[in-house]
């Protein structure tokens, strides 16, 4: 994939958990950047794989199991894969820092907000108490919480979901960091406090000039704030690129089917659209194309060869033989 | 959680694989086997009968015709140790079988069906815990006077409220999953739910308490044994061997040597293989 | 059509402790709820987490008993049935379950969790006849024969959820809870079922209780879609009514939160922050009041009814009430 000078960007990651069972092939040919400025979604379903790429570039993957075979991550002009085990604090935190999906269990119920914010900012910037609670009442407020100085009082169990959400993405952004990757940050939440939080990060990436990955299984999220959208499947990208060609010109077969399997809202219709077969078992993924076994547009050459990722059309990448030619 | 794992513990052979793989269980599983097979066969095995004096060849050392030598009324020391092991297992086993069974009844009873049922329950459990180990069992054997139906029944109220707090627990974390409302909804009733639906759920940490309690229970026996408050003699008794053994300590140390050492590898074995058992069926906690 | 399903100011209240050692408090989490459902028809219950909507279809199937007010099946009021001869009623209504992780034993097989419930309910007395009929059952969810044996870990969700869908119809019902029967389920995953449960819905000749708070998935499935917030029905419309023409200020609100799949119809968003109100401290008159944008003096003076705003379109609020000219009513 070329690309002149994108802030991330991560070529040929492969990844692989060792469990009982044997070898689970997490990660093959994931390949994708991120320009600054810019929000980019992973979109997939259970066992794609999108949750082990953002750990794997924020260095958070548990080794063992986990084991990256191979693959570069390039940000800020280095390969994170090559850093040692030992300053990798110098990155996480610092220079990419995540959002959970719960907030609750990222959050320590036994200390006030206060302090955990504060503790966060002391040791990552090495600053003192006084001004760490300032830096913290900032950020609160940028998130627009109303009464930070009350809310900073607070334990985590006396607030609602949004709030926690809200607080994780100000503690996040504490730190200064350039790029967030939120994991599916909205997932717990209902759809009115899923907007507001939307809303929070768009308005951060405009204030603050941050990178977000937005890791996620929700078309909707997806379409609502992403500029650019990479699709996994059974631990590959199959489909990258603007997120308007990926909803209006879907060029693989599995990005086709997922977006006409969900119920529209705008209008009603009889029946929806499925997608044969089951997700792959990725101790033995199929061979070839992954999945073919699902596709009904595969040909012999699909069970053989694994697709490369081809720009189909400008900034259109696919890793499919035969490729849509477009429209939903 | 990162990778689609789901926990798949329970089939058989995940767990026997599990415990072979982990050294300490495969040293306990073997020890456990070997010691309950040397109980089972100890008719066949012993080469003397253990109560047969011969005070001619009384605290001799270990030869060719005694393995391990003889005690003071001239017993094979090993033969008694063959023996002892059938009398220890089948009190342990015995009284952790009562214990598990009726602990469990009535801790699931009390976790299932709450307010009252577990509030008397409970309390009364609680009252029994806040004894020292084994001063209640002392209390009991002190009470009812020495004797197998005893000891079995001093170390069932022992185990009783442990086995009872292990299914309460196991239950109230299976009591509100849906399998429990979709069960209501297929008509049963509340206590065909509890047997036939949660309680096979909570089996595994009670087959963990189970395997660990035989080790306490044998230490208990042998406890109360070398205290004079259990096993009487001349039946042979690790504990109550290793008493008697006390007093020539000086003169023929193996005398108390080799019931000493019965003791300590059965109730190892018997630790290790439950906590191995305790990581194979739950193979998460590990990671915590 | 004919009623199957009446509530009458059904209502239910849950004791809650606040804090440790803090007085015991009541919440109302079903509040005077009264509808009725019409044999064959689906209606949607959507709302946000907490407004009730579990509350309400536990109480329809049994699993919770109502604090008041009464529910109507097919004429009877089954408060007034004696015990023991609610289980035949009881058969009749049934529920599946949101997560098919949880909702399966998973030390029984698929022969096992589909046999009890014939066994309790006395509804095959041979054993081929049981076999015949979970065989039958499984096939009209989509599965196979040779499934009986396996237990629930070696299904994928989907799988599971059709297992969880054949226990709910083995026993031959006739109205059926859907308690977010897809939520938990991935999206290629969740066409399959939506589409499987609006099939077998004409062939069983069933009707549906959808709980959902996903109104995509209420406007595939359902003929009416009930709105619930803070306890009550707070609108009430057939589907495309409700899509094109819904009055209520809080369904507006929710149909506007949802993000739709296509980026050209990305909407502005507010940063404000708003919080639904604790129902430990209801307010006083309205419950959407605190939030409405068209709040006016009368709504802190008692909750508003539901009232017909035209045809079977029913709202409650006093904005609505008072534009439609039937004020105070």
């Amino acid at each position: 994939m070329r690309m002149a000078n994108p802030m991330l960007s991560v070529k040929d990651l492969k990844v692989h958990f060792s469990t009982e069972e044997g070898v689970v092939q997490a990660l093959d040919n994931v390949s994708f950047f991120l320009e600054k400025g810019q929000i980019l979604g992973i979109i997939g379903e259970t066992g794609s794989g999108k949750s082990v790429t953002a750990y794997t570039i924020n260095r958070l993957l548990p080794m063992p199991p986990g084991k990256i075979v191979a693959g570069e991550v390039w940000y800020d002009g280095e390969d994170i894969l090559k850093r040692k085990e030992s300053d990798l604090v110098d990155i996480r935190g610092k220079k990419i820092s995540m959002i959970f999906q719960e907030p609750m269990t990222a959050l320590n119920p036994v200390f006030t907000i206060k302090e955990q914010m504060t503790d966060v900012l002391m040791f990552h910037r090495k600053i003192s108490r006084e001004k760490a609670t300032k830096k913290a009442l900032e950020v609160l407020d940028l998130v627009r919480i109303p009464d930070p100085a009350m809310v900073m009082g607070k334990y985590p169990h006396e607030l609602s979901g949004g709030m926690r959400q809200r607080i994780m993405i100000a503690s996040a952004l504490s730190c200064e960091a350039k790029l967030l990757i939120a994991d599916e940050p909205t997932t717990a939440l209902d759809v009115t406090t899923q907007d507001q939080i939307l809303a929070i990060l768009l308005q951060m990436r405009k204030e603050l000039g941050i990178s977000i990955i937005l890791i996620t299984h929700n078309f909707g999220v997806v379409a609502e704030i992403c500029d650019t959208l990479a699709v996994m499947y059974a631990g590959t990208i199959v489909e990258f690129s603007s997120i308007y060609k990926v909803y209006e010109t879907p060029r693989h077969p599995y990005t086709h089917g997922l977006l006409n399997a969900i119920p529209p809202m705008d209008r009603t219709v009889q029946k929806l659209n499925t997608i044969p077969g089951l997700v792959p078992n990725l101790l033995k993924p199929p061979t070839g194309c992954r999945f073919h076994p699902r596709c009904e547009r595969r040909q012999p050459i699909c069970e053989k060869q694994v697709p490369a990722h081809r720009e189909v059309d400008e900034g259109h990448y696919v890793a499919c033989h035969f490729p849509l030619e477009g429209g939903r | 959680m990162l990778v689609g794992l789901e926990r798949r513990s329970g089939s058989f052979s995940v767990v026997w694989r599990r415990i072979r793989k982990n050294r300490m269980a495969a040293i306990g599983a073997f020890i456990v086997l070997f010691v309950v097979g040397v109980a089972l066969l100890a008719p066949w095995i012993s080469p003397y009968r253990p109560e047969a004096t011969d005070l001619m060849a009384s605290l001799e050392g270990p030869s060719k015709a005694h393995w391990f030598g003889t005690d003071i009324y001239g017993r094979d020391i090993l033969s008694r140790i063959i023996w002892g092991a059938r009398v220890s297992f089948s009190i342990s086993f015995l009284a952790v079988l009562l214990s598990s069974i009726l602990g469990v009844l009535l801790g699931a009873i009390a976790a299932f069906f709450g307010k009252v049922f577990d509030e008397i329950i409970m309390r009364t459990f609680d009252i029994l815990l806040s004894f020292p180990d084994i001063l209640l069992a002392i209390a009991i054997m002190a009470i009812l006077g020495p004797g197998q139906n005893n000891l079995v029944f001093a170390i069932t109220i022992y185990s009783l409220p442990q086995f009872a707090r292990i299914a309460r627990g196991a239950v109230l974390g299976e009591k509100n999953r849906e399998y429990v409302d979709a069960a209501r909804l297929s008509g049963e009733s509340e206590f065909s739910i509890l047997v036939r639906y949660v309680l096979p759920n909570t089996l595994s940490p009670i087959i963990v308490q189970a395997t660990l309690r035989v080790a306490y229970a044998i230490l208990i026996i042998s406890g109360l044994g070398f205290l004079g408050l259990g096993i009487q003699p001349p039946t042979p008794e690790w504990g109550t061997d290793l008493s008697v053994a006390r007093n020539y300590l000086r003169v023929a140390p193996h005398t108390g040597i080799f019931p000493g050492i019965a003791i300590f590898l059965t109730v190892m074995g018997f630790n290790f293989f439950g906590d191995g058992l305790n990581e194979a069926l739950n193979p998460r906690m590990k990671d915590r | 059509m004919q009623e199957i399903i009446r509530l009458e100011k059904l209502t239910r209240r849950f004791n809650v402790r606040v804090g440790y050692l803090q007085k015991v408090r009541s919440i109302t989490a079903v509040d005077a709820v009264s509808f009725s459902i019409s044999d064959g028809e689906t209606i949607g219950l959507v709302g946000e987490s907490g407004c009730g909507k579990t509350t309400l279809g536990r109480m329809l199937v049994g699993l919770l008993e109502p604090s008041e007010g009464s529910f109507f099946f097919q004429g009877t009021h089954l408060g007034s049935v004696p015990r023991k001869e609610r289980k035949e009623y009881r058969r009749k209504i049934q529920m599946v379950f949101q997560d098919p992780f949880s909702s399966l034993n998973p030390r029984m097989t698929v022969y096992d969790i589909l046999s009890r419930p014939l066994k309790v309910f006395g509804l095959e007395s041979t054993s081929a006849g049981k076999r015949k009929r979970i065989q039958d059952t499984l096939e009209s969810v989509g599965l196979k024969p040779e499934h009986m044996s396996r237990y629930p870990h070696e299904f994928s969700g989907g799988q599971r959820q059709r297992i969880a869908v054949a226990r709910s119809l083995i026993v031959d019902p006739e109205f059926l809870v859907l308690d977010e029967p897809t939520s938990a389920l991935d999206v290629s995953v969740q066409s399959q079922i939506l589409n499987l449960l609006k099939s077998l819905k004409k062939t069983e000749d069933l009707t549906f209780l959808l709980i959902t708070h996903d109104l995509s998935v209420s406007r595939f499935q359902a003929d009416r879609i009930m709105v619930m917030y803070m306890g009550r029905i707070v609108e009430s419309a057939p589907r495309e009514l409700l899509f094109e023409n819904h009055r209520h200020p809080y369904t507006r609100l929710l149909l506007s939160s949802i993000p739709q799949i296509d980026p050209r119809k990305r909407r502005d968003k507010k940063l404000s922050v708003d919080e639904v109100p604790s129902l430990l401290n209801p307010p006083p008159g309205c419950s959407f009041a605190p939030r409405c944008p068209m709040k006016r003096e009368i709504c802190d003076s008692a909750p508003p009814p539901l009232q017909t705003v035209e045809g079977s379109h029913q709202v409650a609020c006093y904005a609505v009430h008072e534009k439609e000219g039937k004020g105070q009513g």
